[in-house]
């Protein structure tokens, strides 16, 4: 590393003094260069991990030890299967994998390179966990030394996350385990705004795992009146231990299985690669591309369209409620095939079923059915917008673009198709809710019409937030967050005020109801009112931003 | 660097890129490879850098038997794609010296270099540039200008000429890899400008339908050709009609 950067250093200062030698050429330099806060390696991207604050400050208004433990385990939890799942992507499919492949390095060179890009990017598991212990020395206000403590803590608390990573890398076979993180992350979000009951009850259960052993070692320690499980030092540190041994582990055992030069990732190389043509069998009468290609200039090519009415029920009920312009632009947007949504219903359903039976059971713990019942859901409804191959990012040359970028597929059309298929996606999903809903009114004692009415709420929030997902995902691929002008500042304000309403709103929503008593029809209609508005109305002022061209639809890559 | 490639077969599941592939490298040539699409030229060239493995055959560089753990060769050769690959977030100068690092190349005498090439290929002023705000004859520049700086003894080039570069870059391009080739260097690059091959090659290697149909210079091709302007143009047609 010091060894890139001193050959860095020593051709920046080369060619900085040949440079100064043309008053043009300098001047042309600087130009190139931009201000300081875009230059390249200018740190300004860690910036992103400023959220932590955001978490902080919300943890430091409720002052819970026990709501900030639980918001520190679970982000972990969360954190270590979505880090395992990168560090193995990079391992064995990613760009940085096809670019050592071109460099004269050995498979240990690349596994440390990736091993230190892994370091790096667990700091925010040390910065979130000091935060959160710093947090509670700060509301205690405990003397000085604890603040040591604090960063001990954190840092053997980082040490275990990372032996939990490669321990999951290794041993626990989920195929993506950004399927499980993704809703670990959003619940450590809900779980900001949940009452103190659900809290107290929810920590015992989580208090289990390994990532909340650090967090109640600490406040053991450090807080008057925690239960004694200063024992669980023991098992964290004997786990920290075993950290050299599966580092030397995955090292030595990588690669795992032959290493595949990834060429789906650069997709501009496989225009010459011969393999997308379909040969005989046979060696002696493999054809080769340009037999093909003599065949194929003698066989008419029929294009033709999917048939919607010969697909599974929610397909065809989506085919049914698009018209034929919908129907090309869903069918772009699908990536040329329809989409598995009702093979995802009925895993839902599955698991719904499951976690339904979970909850009847007096038994079980009510959270446990709950949280089974999320996972279905998952798998059922798009509550992060659903996946389209047509607004997928496509490298190119260091840069990324949205794959429909140029391709003549309107913002309005798109938006309009995914919001419906999202809808009916969505629609079919609600007696499960309901009966959901029924089911854990009946468990927790509460009013069947109390549950319906949360039920349906929840339906609402995931509904109104449509618009905002399918800004997203146009805004991914744009350089809107990049490009500072007069209209990017201007989206910002809009966004920042119309966001402020929507999540203001929202929670309000959500969290009023709780005790049954002071839901208010009039202010519940309200603020479904104010959530629809300024969610649409953020959606249609991207529009007018993304569709006048006061944006580009391509950015820099991320890497 | 002698290179030699003994019956190479390279299969993607039942497509035949390469098939008994063979072929003697002299050192100090300029080797062109041309075919069709999908004749197997990116697949040849990938499996001369170890990126692709041949499932059968041998590729022996001065005499040693090459392959992806032999790290002391791969240092000997440079594989110049047309897309390179750069990490778009990292600056010019941070991004040769990421490869330069794992070839080894010395501190010294690698500023004066990159820093020569730079300038030469009018790239200077974007030292501090990230690499993603470059257009793509830029990028290859910077990946050209890392190639030159190594100057390694086997230069491997896939469609230099298609890559983006303007004239000024072609043209020093062409002017450094001549002298390589004077210094003994072995350049093998791929190329669909038949034009080009003919005035900027030693010898040309045409592959067809994943086998070597023509190993030789463009001097003696035209000794068995009816046009001589267009030599390599005609050998295409032949073998066009040979295919038919």
């Amino acid at each position: 590393m010091n060894s890139i950067r001193s050959i860095t250093r020593a051709i920046r200062r080369a060619a900085r003094a040949k440079l100064r030698l043309s008053r043009s050429a300098w001047k042309e330099y600087k130009r190139s260069r931009g201000p300081f806060y875009r230059r390249a390696g200018s740190g300004s991207r860690h910036l992103g991990q400023i959220y932590v604050l955001g978490f902080l400050v919300l943890l430091a208004q409720r002052k819970d030890a026990h709501f900030a433990l639980l918001v520190l385990a679970m982000y972990s939890t969360a954190t270590v299967l979505q880090r395992a799942y990168s560090f193995q992507q990079s391992l064995y499919n990613s760009f940085d994998l096809a670019f050592f492949m071109y460099c004269p390095a050995t498979d240990q060179q690349f596994f440390q390179h990736v091993w230190w890009s892994l370091l790096k990017s667990s700091f925010s598991i040390w910065l979130s966990a000091f935060g959160v212990f710093g947090l509670l020395v700060a509301l205690d206000e405990m003397p000085a030394r604890f603040w040591l403590l604090a960063a001990i803590a954190a840092i053997l608390h980082w040490l275990l996350m990372l032996a939990l990573l490669l321990a999951v890398d290794r041993f626990v076979p989920i195929r993506n385990r950004t399927l499980v993180s993704l809703p670990l992350y959003l619940l450590t979000f809900v779980s900001l705004f949940l009452p103190d009951w659900v809290v107290r009850s929810a920590w015992a259960p989580v208090s289990i795992l390994p990532t909340a052993w650090l967090p109640s070692v600490f406040a053991s320690a450090a807080l008057p009146g925690e239960p004694f499980h200063l024992y669980l030092i023991i098992p964290s540190l004997a786990f920290i231990a075993l950290l050299p041994v599966l580092y030397k582990s995955a090292r030595s055992d990588y690669p795992r299985w032959e290493l595949q030069y990834p060429i789906s990732l650069i997709t501009a190389e496989v225009e010459d690669e011969a393999p997308e043509l379909p040969y005989s069998e046979s060696p002696d009468d493999a054809e080769t591309s340009n037999d093909l290609r003599s065949s194929r200039d003698i066989r008419p090519v029929i294009l033709t369209s999917l048939d919607w009415n010969a697909s599974p029920w929610l397909q065809r009920i989506v085919g049914k409620s698009l018209n034929a312009a919908e129907k090309t632009t869903a069918e772009f947007l699908l990536g040329g095939q329809l989409g598995s949504w009702n093979e995802s219903w009925l895993v839902g359903i599955k698991i719904a079923g499951i976690g339904l039976a979970l909850l009847l059971l007096p038994i079980i713990p009510l959270w446990i059915g709950i949280l089974v019942g999320l996972v279905g859901t998952g798998f059922a409804v798009p509550l992060l917008g659903g996946s389209w191959l047509g607004l997928q990012l496509v490298p190119m040359f260091g840069t990324v673009r949205l794959a429909c970028a140029g391709l003549p597929v309107s913002y309005l059309l798109a938006s309009r198709v995914i919001a419906k298929i999202n809808c009916i996606r969505l629609l079919s999903w609600l007696p499960v809710f309901v009966i959901y809903a029924l089911a854990i009114a009946w468990r927790a004692e509460a009013p069947f019409q109390f549950a319906l009415s949360v039920a349906l709420r929840v339906v609402f929030t995931v509904f109104s937030f449509q618009p905002i997902l399918i800004l997203g995902k146009h805004s991914h691929g744009t350089n809107d967050s990049r490009q500072i002008n007069f209209h990017s500042a201007l989206f910002l304000l809009l966004a920042l005020f119309l966001g402020t309403i929507y999540v203001g709103c929202g929670i309000a929503f959500l969290v009023m109801p709780f005790p049954p008593k002071t839901s208010n029809p009039v202010l519940l209609t309200i603020f479904a009112v104010a959530m629809i508005s300024s969610s649409f109305l953020l959606w249609l002022g991207y529009r007018l931003f993304y569709d006048r061209g006061r944006l580009d639809a391509i950015r820099v890559g991320d890497r | 660097m002698n290179i030699i490639l003994d019956s190479l077969t390279k299969k993607f599941g039942s497509v035949r890129a390469l098939e008994k592939f063979s072929a003697n490298i002299e050192p100090g040539q300029i080797i062109a490879v041309l075919g069709p699409n999908g004749a197997g030229k990116t697949t040849l060239l990938r499996l001369l850098s170890a990126i692709a493995t041949p499932d059968r055959g041998t590729i022996l560089y001065d005499g040693e038997k090459f392959n992806r753990g032999r790290l002391d060769l791969r240092r000997r050769l440079y594989f110049l794609p047309d897309f390179p690959l750069v990490f778009s977030q990292i600056s010019v100068a941070r991004q040769i010296a990421t490869v330069l690092d794992l070839y080894g190349v010395s501190l010294q005498s690698a500023a004066e270099a990159v820093t020569r090439h730079l300038n030469q290929l009018d790239l200077l002023h974007t030292v501090d540039t990230s690499v993603g705000k470059l257009s793509r004859g830029q990028i290859f520049k910077v990946a050209l200008a890392t190639l030159l700086t190594i100057d390694p003894d086997l230069w491997l080039l896939d469609e230099p000429f298609a890559s983006g570069m303007d004239p000024v870059g072609i043209a020093y391009f062409k002017e450094q890899a001549r002298q390589a080739a004077a210094r003994g260097r072995t350049i093998i690059y791929s190329t669909q400008i038949l034009d080009i091959a003919e005035r900027f090659s030693d010898r040309v290697c045409l592959i067809y339908r994943g086998g070597l149909k023509v190993f030789d210079s463009v001097a003696n091709l035209r000794d068995h050709v009816k046009h001589s302007d267009n030599v390599l143009e005609e050998v295409f047609r032949k073998l066009g009609e040979e295919g038919q």
